[in-house]
């Protein structure tokens, strides 16, 4: 039945907007990681893309995380030169996540998976009014 | 009297039938909304479903019944040109609105269904009293 395989389709929206999330988490937690040893570096932003894919057993497109990927960007510097990771000169790098992109990213998510929370409640409740039929 | 035959169930059920498949084609494009490339799908309209279903032209049933015109081959749209797919429907707010649409008119199918249905119920319980 179709309104089962749209609850099917929802739940693999929100799986992968969960997974954008901890992406999202991860790299907050860690925007303040760096290296341990002089010029080592930091913590890489990570990201994450998806990919619509066909369930083969239900003939339906879901969507699934492609890759969780490295943001390749070069490191921003900091000046501390007390920082077990600070160059001759100096300077820390710092990671490259920028916390504005991060937030972003996080309420699209959240839109997202609000979405699909929606398609998934709406096809609850047409499903339930169908067996009502049967009353 | 086969019910199936009866046009009204016939129309509901294929009704029915494609707000199913318009939903799951709403799920996919929601669910993919944030896919690279992907071009979300269109559902055709109703109509198209409708010109197939059986007949529901009005019988006299006696000889004093005014004939109504006959029913138009097809029914007028309110847009012409075929949706094409992605051309408008990409939006994340504009497929969230068709799901409501389809979520009100699956209601309203399912309780014409029904009072329909209970129109044979009555008919059917007089008949038993009678008999």
């Amino acid at each position: 039945m179709d309104l089962t395989k749209a609850i099917a389709i929802a739940s693999s929206g929100m799986q992968v907007q969960s997974a954008r999330l901890t992406v999202v988490a991860e790299n907050l937690a860690n925007q303040e990681t760096t290296g341990a040893t002089p010029g080592a570096d930091p913590y890489r932003r990570k990201t994450i893309s998806f990919a619509d894919v066909l369930d083969p057993a239900t003939g339906v497109d879901l969507v699934r995380v492609k890759q969780v990927g490295e943001d390749e960007s070069a490191f921003p510097l900091r000046y501390d030169p007390t920082n077990p990771a600070a160059n001759a000169a100096g300077y820390v790098k710092v990671p490259n996540v920028n916390t504005f992109i991060e937030m972003t990213d996080m309420r699209d998510a959240e839109q997202s998976y609000s979405a699909n929370l929606q398609v998934l409640s709406v096809s609850r409740s047409m499903l339930t009014r169908v067996i009502g039929m049967l009353k | 009297m086969d019910l199936t035959s009866s046009g009204l169930f016939t129309l509901a059920e294929r009704r029915l039938a494609w707000i199913d498949r318009a939903q799951e084609v709403r799920a996919e494009n929601i669910a993919n909304a944030d896919t690279p490339g992907y071009q979300p799908a269109e559902m055709p309209p109703f109509s198209a479903s409708l010109d197939q279903a059986a007949g529901l032209a009005p019988t006299a049933t006696s000889p004093g019944d005014i004939p109504l015109p006959p029913l138009p081959d097809q029914l007028p749209s309110a847009s012409s040109a075929p949706a094409v797919a992605g051309a408008d429907g990409g939006t994340l707010e504009n497929q969230l609105g068709k799901l409501a649409d389809s979520e009100t008119m699956q209601n309203f199918v399912v309780n014409l269904y029904g009072a329909y249905l209970g129109m044979f119920r009555t008919a059917l319980d007089i008949s038993n009293g009678a008999g």
